[in-house]
C-alpha cells in the first residue's frame, strides 16, 4: 500500500501513538475497572475504589466458572450454536436478498425495499407476545429454533440494507462484464459480487456475531431450562436485586465472556482487507 | 489494465460452469428467486405479528387477558392526556439529534486514522472496539457510575482543577447527555462499517489523484468522501433508527426506570414500561405504530434528500 | 364519520387477526375446575413446571427442596425455570399472554390481583380444605393478605419486616450510640444530621427513605390510618403526604441525607447502597435483605425497626413478600399442591430452603430454622419478632391492580419535589391525582 501518511517520521510516528495510546486508555478505563474488580474479593469490590486490587484473588473465577448448576462450558456451547446457526442463516439469506435489492430490475421492487425497511422500525417489544405466541403453536420454545431460524428467512433486515449498500458501490460495468461473458444472475452473484463483497460479509459476521452473543431477550423469552442458557442469561442470574448478588463471579464471568467475542472479531479484521477488485487490479 | 477487462479475464477462467445458468431466467424473475427466503420470513415470522400488534393498537390488551377494541383511545391519550408520553418524546429527540451526528463524525474520524499507515492499527482497532463489545452487559451501569458517578472518575478529574461537581448521573440536567456520552463511547459499529466502507473505495482513484498531484485533503473531499457517501449514508439511517428506538442505556443505566424524574425516558422506554411492567400492551402497541410512522417519514426523506449527496457506483 | 370507528372496520380487524391464530387470550383457562380438588394420583407420571424469582443462593436452595419431595414422589418430574427478579415479570407475562404459563409460580404481593383479576391463578381453597396444604397452625393475617374477595390464592413460603440496616462500625467509629427499637422519628432526624456533622461533607445519615411507599405505609399506620381502604379508594389525605415529606425537606434543606442526585445515581439495589459503598450510615429497606446487604461489605451492619411516632406510636409493619400460586392451566394442580405444601411445611425442605424466602411463614418451620440460623440471619428473626411483638403491628394486605402506577407516581412526585421541580404542595397534588386514580384499578 502506498497511500501517503502524515506521520511519515519517528517523531510523527511517536506522537501517533502517544494519541491513540491514551485514547484507548479512556476507552478502556471501565473495562480495566471490571478486570481489576474481577479479582478483588467480594467484599472489596465496591469499597475498594482503586485499580489495583490490594488482595489479588482467582476465586472469583473459580467459583463463578461452576456456580451455577450447569458449568459455563455448557453456556459457551449454547451460545457458540446460536452464534454459528444465526451466522450462516444471515450470510446465506440476507446477501441472496441484498443481491436482488442492489442489482436486480423486479416488478414492486421500491415497494419490497420500502418494506425491507420498515421492518427495522417497529419496537420489537410489542411483537414478542405475538411472536411468541406463533413459536409456541409451531412447538419451538425452550428450542434454539427461534434464534436460529429467523436469520435463514432474511429477517435481519440490517443486513440486507448492509449489503445492499456495499454492492451499490461496486461498479456495474463489472456486472456487465460477467454477463458478457456468459455469467447468469446466479453465477454473477456468486462469482463477481460475493467474492468483492467481503468486507461487507466480513462486517455481517462480525456484528452477527456480537449482537446474537450478547442477545439478552429473545433467549430470556424462549429458552426456559437452565442446561439452555446462553451466556447472557447465565451472567445475568449473577445479579439478583431482591435475594443477593454475586458480584465477584459475575465480574468475573463477563471478563471470560468477552473472550470469544474479542477473539472472533481479531480473526475477523483480516477479511476486512481490500477485494480484489480494490486492489489486484492496475 | 481497466477494470472492466480485468474483471473479463477473470470471469472468463469461470464461464465453463457458470454458462449453464445464462439466461436461464429473466432479470424479473430472478429478483423474486433470490428473494424467496426473505419472501418466506416475511410471511411467516414478521408480517402475522406485525398485523396483530397494529390490531392490539386499537385495543385495551392487557397481555394476562383478553383484547376489547376501543377505537383511537388509545391515540387520542397519547396526544392529549399523557404527559409522560410528551416528556419521552422531548428526550427521545433530543438523543437523536446530539448522538447521531456526534457518534458518525467520531466514528469516521476513528475509521480515517486506523485505515492504513501503521503496523500496529490492527491492535488499536481492537481495543476501540472493545467497549462496543459490551453490548447491554449489567457490568455497563456498573462502569458508568465508576466514570459519571458523583465520586467517579470525572469528578476525580475536575476536583484536581478545583471544580467540585455533582454527580453526573443522577442530576435531571445532566444524566441524558451521560447517555449521549455512553452512545459515542459505544461507536465501534459504525466505525467497523465505514473501515469496510473505505476498503471497499478502488485503489486506482487515489493513484489517479497522485498522478494529478491532488494534497491529502483535496483527494479526501473528491474521492474519499463522494466514494464513501452509500455507507455513510447507511449509517445515517441506522442510526438514527436505532437512536430513536434507544432501549438498552436507559434501560441498564436507569435500572428501567427512566429516571432521574424521567430524564432518560427514551420512547422506547417507556413504550415498554407501558407494555410489560404497565400490562398496557394495546397502549405500548399504540405507540409503536406512532413511532413507526415518525422514523418512516424521517428515513423517506433522507432517501429523497440522498439523491443529492450520495453517489452509487452502479450509476456510473 | 369516522372510520376507524366503523362496525365493519371493527369486524374487519377481529376477523384479520382470528384469521392470523392468534389466540390473544389463550390464557382463559378450561383445564382445571376452580371449586373441586383434583385426587392425587401416584401411579401415572405427572411432570410439573415451577417458575421463580431470585439468587443463586435461593434457586439452589429450592432445587434441594424439590429433589426431596422428587425422592419421595418418583412420578414426579419437575421442571423449574429461575429468572432474576428484573426479567422475571417480562418473561412471565408472554408465558401467560402464549397460554403457556408455568404450574406453579412464585407471586407477589404487588402483583397478586392483577393475576388475579386476569383469571390467571387458581382457587387454592379446595386444596387446603382437603388437607393437601395444611395451615392448620398458620397465622390467620398470613393468609388474608393472599385473599382476594374471599378466596385464597397463595401460600407464602417467607415474612419480613420493614427494617433499616445501619452500618455499625461506622456509628463507633464516629462515637454516636446505634439506634434502639423503640426509637422515634425526633431521634432518627437528630441522628442522621449528628452523624453527617461528624461524618463529613460526603458522608450521610442516612438514605433519602421517602421515596419508598413502606415508609408512607408506617407513617400512615402510626396515625391509625391506610394506604388504601378495604372497599378500595385511599385511605388518606394530602395533609398526610405534606406531613411526611416536610420531615424529608427539611433534611434534605440541612444536609443531613444522601441528596436526591446521589441516590438516583446509586439505584435502589443493595450494591448502591450508601451502607454498602460507605456514603452514608442508613438504609430503609426489609429484614430479608439484611444477609445479602452483610455479604457485600465487611463493616459490621445492624438491623433495627422503623422509627416509632413521636408520641410512641410504634405503627410497624411487616409483611409475606411472595407466594407460591398454581395457575389455572395447570393440567396438575393437585400435584402442585402438594408440592407447595412440600416446601413451606416439610421439616427437611425447611431446613434446606433456610432464610432463602425470608423468615418462614410456617409457625414449626420458623422454629427449626431459627435453631440453626447464623449470627446474620438470627437477627432478621429476631427483629421480626420485635415488629409482630409492637402494639397493633399489622401486615401488608393485597394492594390493589393499580398499585404499580399509584407507586411510580408516588416516586415521581417526591423526586420532583426534592430536586426543587416542584413546590410541596404542587408535587402533592400532582401525587393525590395519580394515586386517587390508581388507587380504583
Amino acid at each position: 500500500m502506498n497511500t501517503k501518511s502524515t506521520f511519515r517520521t519517528p517523531a510523527g510516528r511517536f506522537l501517533r501513538h502517544l494519541v491513540l495510546v491514551g485514547f484507548g486508555l479512556v476507552m478502556i478505563y471501565p473495562l480495566l475497572w471490571m478486570i481489576s474488580s474481577s479479582f478483588k474479593p467480594e467484599d472489596e469490590i465496591f469499597t475498594d475504589k482503586s485499580l489495583i486490587p490490594k488482595n489479588v484473588t482467582l476465586e472469583n473465577y473459580v467459583h463463578g466458572w461452576t456456580a451455577l448448576p450447569n458449568s459455563f462450558a455448557t453456556f459457551f456451547i449454547n451460545s457458540g450454536i446460536i452464534v454459528a446457526g444465526a451466522i450462516v442463516g444471515n450470510l446465506f439469506a440476507c446477501s441472496l436478498a441484498a443481491f436482488a435489492f442492489a442489482r436486480l430490475k423486479f416488478p414492486l421492487r421500491k415497494l419490497w425495499f420500502s418494506i425491507m425497511l420498515g421492518m427495522l422500525m417497529l419496537p420489537h417489544h410489542v411483537i414478542l407476545i405475538p411472536q411468541y405466541i406463533l413459536f409456541s403453536k409451531l412447538g419451538w420454545v425452550n428450542t434454539f429454533l427461534p434464534l436460529i431460524v429467523p436469520k435463514f428467512l432474511a429477517t435481519d433486515a440490517f443486513f440486507i440494507f448492509l449489503m445492499v449498500q456495499f454492492i451499490r458501490t461496486l461498479p456495474r460495468e463489472l456486472d456487465e462484464a460477467a454477463r458478457i461473458d456468459g455469467c447468469g444472475f446466479f453465477g454473477t452473484f456468486f462469482r463477481v459480487i460475493l467474492p468483492l463483497a467481503r468486507p461487507a460479509l466480513a462486517t455481517t459476521a462480525i456484528f452477527t456475531f456480537i449482537w446474537t452473543y450478547n442477545d439478552f431477550l429473545t433467549p430470556l423469552i424462549y429458552l426456559s431450562s437452565p442446561e439452555k442458557a446462553t451466556v447472557p442469561l447465565a451472567l445475568r442470574s449473577f445479579m439478583d436485586a431482591e435475594s443477593g448478588s454475586s458480584f465477584g463471579p459475575l465480574f468475573a464471568m463477563s471478563v471470560v465472556a468477552l473472550a470469544p467475542i474479542f477473539g472472533f472479531f481479531i480473526a475477523a479484521q483480516k477479511y476486512l482487507v481490500r477485494g480484489v477488485a480494490t486492489t489486484g487490479l492496475k | 489494465m481497466t477494470v472492466q477487462s480485468a474483471l473479463k479475464g477473470r470471469v472468463a477462467a469461470d464461464h465453463g460452469s457458470t454458462r449453464r445458468m445464462r439466461r436461464g431466467v429473466s432479470e424479473g424473475l430472478a429478483g423474486y428467486l433470490f428473494l424467496i427466503p426473505w419472501f418466506i420470513g416475511l410471511a411467516v415470522i414478521v408480517v402475522g405479528p406485525m398485523v396483530a400488534s397494529l390490531y392490539l393498537s386499537f385495543t385495551n390488551y392487557n397481555p394476562l387477558g383478553s383484547p376489547k377494541w376501543i377505537g383511537l383511545d388509545n391515540y387520542t391519550r397519547m396526544f392529549t392526556a399523557d404527559p409522560r408520553y410528551l416528556k419521552a418524546v422531548r428526550v427521545t429527540v433530543t438523543y437523536v439529534v446530539l448522538s447521531v451526528p456526534l457518534q458518525l463524525v467520531f466514528a469516521l474520524l476513528l475509521a480515517l486514522a486506523l485505515d492504513k499507515g501503521m503496523r500496529a492499527l490492527n491492535f488499536y482497532r481492537s481495543v476501540y472496539y472493545l467497549p462496543s463489545l459490551l453490548g447491554g452487559s449489567v457490568a455497563i451501569a456498573l462502569l458508568w457510575r465508576q466514570v459519571f458517578g458523583d465520586s467517579g472518575l470525572v469528578n476525580q478529574v475536575l476536583g484536581f482543577f478545583g471544580i467540585h461537581a455533582g454527580s453526573w448521573i443522577g442530576d435531571p440536567d445532566t444524566s441524558l447527555y451521560t447517555l449521549v456520552t455512553l452512545s459515542v463511547w459505544m461507536f465501534g459499529a459504525p466505525m467497523i462499517i465505514f473501515l469496510a466502507g473505505l476498503r471497499q473505495i478502488p485503489t486506482m482513484y487515489y493513484e489517479a489523484a497522485m498522478v494529478d498531484g491532488a494534497g491529502p485533503l483535496r483527494t479526501f473531499f473528491k474521492i474519499t468522501l463522494p466514494l464513501l457517501s452509500p455507507v455513510i449514508f447507511f449509517n445515517l439511517i441506522l442510526q438514527t433508527i436505532s437512536a430513536f428506538q434507544a432501549f438498552t442505556p436507559a434501560y441498564v443505566v436507569s435500572d428501567g426506570t427512566g429516571g432521574p424524574v424521567d430524564s432518560t425516558l427514551f420512547y422506547t422506554l417507556y413504550l415498554y414500561q407501558e407494555g410489560f411492567p404497565n400490562l398496557r400492551m394495546g397502549y405500548a402497541s399504540a405507540l409503536a405504530w406512532v413511532l413507526l410512522a415518525v422514523i418512516g417519514i424521517i428515513t423517506a426523506i433522507n432517501f429523497v434528500v440522498s439523491k443529492y449527496w450520495v453517489f452509487y457506483g452502479d450509476e456510473g | 364519520m369516522n372510520l376507524w370507528n366503523s362496525r365493519a372496520r371493527v369486524k374487519a380487524m377481529v376477523a384479520l387477526s382470528a384469521a392470523l391464530a392468534l389466540p390473544l387470550a389463550a390464557c382463559s383457562g378450561n383445564s382445571a375446575d376452580t371449586d373441586t380438588a383434583q385426587p392425587l394420583d401416584s401411579s401415572k407420571p405427572v411432570t410439573l413446571r415451577i417458575a421463580w424469582s431470585g439468587s443463586q443462593d435461593r434457586t439452589d436452595r429450592t432445587l434441594k427442596a424439590i429433589d426431596l419431595f422428587k425422592q419421595k414422589h418418583p412420578n414426579v418430574t419437575v421442571n423449574y425455570e429461575s429468572t432474576t427478579s428484573t426479567n422475571f415479570w417480562d418473561k412471565l407475562t408472554t408465558q401467560v399472554a402464549g397460554g403457556n404459563a408455568p404450574d406453579i409460580i412464585q407471586m407477589s404481593g404487588q402483583t397478586l390481583k392483577q393475576y388475579v383479576t386476569s383469571g390467571v391463578l387458581l382457587n387454592i381453597e379446595p386444596y387446603v380444605d382437603n388437607g393437601s396444604i395444611d395451615l392448620s397452625d398458620w397465622e390467620k393475617p398470613l393468609l388474608d393478605a393472599q385473599t382476594i374477595d374471599g378466596v385464597l390464592y397463595g401460600i407464602p413460603p417467607g415474612v419480613d419486616a420493614h427494617a433499616i440496616i445501619y452500618n455499625a462500625t461506622k456509628l463507633r467509629q464516629l462515637g454516636i450510640a446505634p439506634p434502639t427499637s423503640n426509637w422515634t422519628w425526633d431521634d432518627y432526624t437528630r441522628m442522621v444530621c449528628e452523624i453527617h456533622q461528624k461524618g463529613g461533607a460526603k458522608y450521610w445519615g442516612s438514605e433519602d427513605g421517602a421515596p419508598q411507599y413502606e415508609l408512607l405505609q408506617v407513617f400512615l399506620a402510626q396515625r391509625g390510618k391506610k394506604m388504601f381502604q378495604d372497599g378500595g379508594g385511599l385511605g388518606f389525605a394530602d395533609q398526610d403526604v405534606k406531613d411526611l415529606w416536610a420531615i424529608w425537606g427539611d433534611l434534605q434543606k440541612q444536609g443531613c441525607v444522601v441528596p436526591p442526585a446521589v441516590q438516583q445515581e446509586n439505584g435502589a439495589n443493595p450494591e448502591g447502597s450508601p451502607v454498602v459503598k460507605d456514603f452514608g450510615a442508613m438504609d430503609w429497606t426489609t429484614s430479608s435483605q439484611f444477609e445479602n446487604f452483610v455479604s457485600l461489605t465487611k463493616d459490621q451492619l445492624g438491623l433495627v425497626t422503623y422509627p416509632f411516632a413521636n408520641d410512641g406510636t410504634p405503627g410497624q409493619v411487616w409483611r409475606a413478600g411472595m407466594a407460591w400460586s398454581i395457575t389455572k392451566n395447570s393440567k396438575n394442580a393437585a400435584w402442585a399442591a402438594a408440592l407447595i405444601n412440600f416446601m413451606v411445611n416439610d421439616p427437611d425442605a425447611g431446613s434446606a430452603l433456610g432464610t432463602s424466602r425470608g423468615v418462614p411463614a410456617s409457625p414449626a418451620i420458623r422454629k427449626l430454622v431459627e435453631g440453626t440460623a447464623d449470627a446474620a440471619a438470627k437477627q432478621t428473626f429476631d427483629n421480626l419478632t420485635l415488629v409482630q411483638a409492637t402494639e397493633s403491628a399489622q401486615i401488608t394486605p393485597v394492594f390493589p391492580a393499580g398499585f404499580n402506577d399509584f407507586n411510580k407516581a408516588y416516586q415521581s412526585a417526591y423526586y420532583n419535589y426534592a430536586f426543587g421541580r416542584v413546590g410541596l404542595d404542587d408535587a402533592v397534588k400532582q401525587f393525590m391525582t395519580a394515586a386517587t386514580a390508581a388507587a380504583s384499578e
